[in-house]
């Protein structure tokens, strides 16, 4: 037994409810996380151990507050309440995990719990997303690491956790985080975390959860031998240097980990370019030059669209719509797309379960870039014929051969070559691909 | 693209776990039972923290010491999801020296710690019951200069009536990373607690200068098992003076260089 709650506990709480314990799931450096009944309902409670906090009452009230302002968006697994404090140790209440989430360092570990590319973009996308609001509404997440986010691999979608770090932009929580995911600036100690170093954070997940490997670790960290903490400093710190770094070709990936030489040369150039960007030596030094939560959403959303599955069960990325061999060595067939969408600046290959999103066909702000629009799905009775529907909230004007009608929202409408969607001031064209 | 299924798991250092246990005559019987028992559920609390806790692959290594020494894994540390205890039985002499020097020829990028990525620094755990029967302190005075011990996590149990618990302070290289206990319920306990608080600090990155002490792993350890400080730390105090000049050779010349430099 390590010290903690007993079974059967009840707990007062600050918003004057009982909490009872009921058993342990999981015992981290920090504290101890439960399962509780709390006001009826099954949730879970991190308990603290004693003495984890430099400065334990700037920690209480920035938990306070958190409590107070209530989660950003669903994707938290936000703190809801906290106990009172007993012999110097208290916790907070959330929402359990939910079934089929798992740690993302896991998928780290096993990549293949993804059963696609597009999970793990979706996946990519509500992390940013998540981010997005959390940055608007003022906060920075400030300790992103393996462990703090939740995947459901089926789904895509994402939980995010441990929040009771986050805290107002500029706030020195105390908190610095796991140093492979830390900005260099912090990780030299030159200043505290905000939304910029939580955007290298955020890139550092991204390239893990799509490439499985981490973007700075190459024979530099293999050939270090012993790695401790001056090391880790030049690695992530001081020197870091991109392993996929077009000009600098000294931290090479090294072959005995081969994941991101099999997956980079197969990305969209569209793609390549903003992780070249996010870890170029220029983002690394100047927080300001990150790529901003816009530009992944724009370039992920694009990203999700390309990716289309070969009759071998394959996927391959295609890019503007164009035919792509695949590269699965028994097949080394060519794929090609009988439909494609015109968008203005891009082509996406017209799929099914192709998606397109606001940021797709306007130029917008972030805060309407991820609004759906439009959702490809294949006939029931015959999977390639497509079929368009409106998830957008308004009707669209469709036109086709000179003839005009509306689609309310939620309504579907057989996709046919040179039909032209009218959604508000944007268009999709859909034509036939040569 | 590569199938998911066809990728690989991210690259992760290795993090080395080495048990140096005393098997000696004075364990018989009730102790090396209970070490026994201790160490099955250690390494089963290990293989939790592989999972969950740690940045790292966590390996094992055990290295028991009596009138000779002997590695359990003499091909080198195993993955802690492949390795399995096997009960050890206890005969012979305490000879701490052989063990140092022992440990010494292994820990190092040439012998036990050649895996093909880079690795966090070592945890070290001695446990002993008694007092060496050989000249131990010449034998630290070499290790001393091998960086991985040196810079390792160290920590240390002194079990039993009555074992040289300063001499596990030297080992350690502070009396505040010595856990000293006559009790073997609480040994077993301790043992598999600092277990995974050694590991798991040590197992995640981290950049200070300062490395991760044996006392800190301790003190997560006694926090963790619900012990006091009192209960289980020896009476004195020592404290190594750190070795900073890994440079050097182990001659002893004075010289000391600046270990912290950036290549």
């Amino acid at each position: 037994m390590s010290v903690g709650l007993y079974m059967g506990t009840r707990l007062r709480t600050r918003f004057g409810k009982e909490l009872r314990v009921v058993e342990q799931l999981g015992d981290g450096g920090q504290g101890i996380v439960y399962k509780v009944m709390y006001d009826g309902k099954p949730m879970a409670l991190k308990w603290y151990r004693p003495n984890v906090f430099v400065d334990k009452q700037r920690f209480i009230d920035n938990l306070r507050n958190n409590i107070m302002h209530g989660k950003p968006t669903d994707a938290f697994l936000w703190p809801q309440d906290m106990t009172e404090v007993i012999d110097g140790s208290f916790g907070y209440v959330m929402d359990l995990r939910p079934e089929g989430f798992v740690e993302a360092k896991e998928l780290f570990i096993k990549p293949g719990l993804f059963h696609s590319y597009r999970r793990a973009i979706d996946a990519c996308m509500g992390i940013v997303s998540a981010f997005r609001v959390l940055h608007n509404k003022g906060y920075c997440y400030q300790d992103v690491n393996g462990g703090n986010f939740f995947i459901n691999p089926e789904t895509g979608k994402v939980l995010i956790c441990d929040n009771d770090n986050v805290a107002p932009e500029g706030t020195d929580t105390g908190i610095r985080g796991t140093p492979s995911f830390m900005a260099p600036e912090i990780v030299i100690e030159n200043s505290v975390p905000s939304m910029k170093s939580d955007r290298h954070s955020m890139s550092v997940l991204i390239f893990l959860l799509l490439l499985v490997q981490h973007p700075l670790e190459g024979v530099r960290l293999t050939q270090a031998g012993l790695l401790d903490g001056p090391t880790q400093k030049r690695l992530y710190g001081t020197d870091p240097v991109f392993i996929m770094d077009p000009d600098n070709y000294t931290n090479r990936p090294d072959p005995a980990y081969p994941n991101v030489l099999k997956v980079w040369p197969c990305l969209p150039e569209h793609m390549r370019d903003i992780f070249t960007r996010a870890f170029s030596k220029a983002a690394l030094t100047n927080p300001n030059r990150r790529p901003s939560e816009l530009e992944w959403i724009r370039e992920l959303t694009r990203f999700r669209s390309e990716v289309v599955s070969c009759s071998c069960g394959n996927e391959v990325f295609m890019q503007d719509a164009k035919p792509v061999m695949c590269d699965n060595p028994n097949c080394r067939r060519e794929v090609r797309v009988a439909l494609r969408a015109d968008l203005s600046q891009y082509s996406l290959p017209f799929v099914d379960d192709t998606r397109f999103y606001r940021c797709q066909t306007c130029v917008c702000n972030a805060d309407i870039a991820l609004d759906p629009l439009a959702w490809v799905i294949g006939a029931r009775e015959r999977a390639d014929i497509l079929g368009i529907t409106n998830i957008s909230g308004e009707p669209w004007g469709v036109s086709q051969g000179g003839s005009q009608h509306m689609i309310a929202p939620g309504k579907t409408v057989q996709a046919i070559p040179d039909m032209e969607l009218d959604l508000n001031d944007e268009r999709i064209l859909i034509r036939r691909n040569a | 693209m590569p199938y998911r299924n066809d990728l690989g798991a991210v690259m992760r250092p290795d993090l080395h776990v080495f048990y140096v246990l005393d098997t000696s005559g004075s364990m018989q019987n009730k102790p090396i039972g209970v070490l026994n028992r201790a160490m099955d559920e250690t390494v089963d609390a290990l293989k939790q923290v592989a999972a969950h806790h740690s940045d790292a692959n966590v390996k094992i290594a055990v290295l028991e010491f009596n009138s000779t020494c002997r590695w359990i894994n003499p091909a080198g540390p195993e993955y802690v999801d492949d390795f399995f205890w096997q009960d050890l039985a206890a005969a012979g002499r305490t000879e701490v020296g052989a063990a140092l020097r022992e440990l010494d020829s292994k820990l190092s990028r040439n012998a036990f710690l050649n895996s093909m990525s880079s690795a966090y620094l070592p945890v070290i755990i001695f446990m002993t019951d008694g007092f060496a029967t050989d000249d131990y302190e010449h034998e630290l005075n070499r290790i001393l200069h091998n960086k991985w011990f040196a810079k390792a996590t160290r920590v240390g149990f002194a079990i039993g009536r009555n074992p040289d618990t300063e001499m596990i302070a030297k080992l350690v290289g502070s009396s505040e990373a010595v856990i000293r206990t006559d009790d073997l319920g609480v040994f077993a306990r301790l043992l598999r607690f600092v277990s995974v608080s050694a590991s798991t600090l040590s197992g995640n990155s981290h950049t200070t200068d300062e490395e991760v002490s044996g006392s800190a792993a301790v003190k997560m350890a006694r926090d963790m098992a619900g012990v006091s400080r009192e209960e289980v730390s020896p009476s004195f105090t020592y404290e190594e003076t750190p070795f900073r000049d890994f440079n050097s050779d182990s001659s002893g010349t004075g010289f000391t260089w600046d270990s912290t430099r950036v290549f």
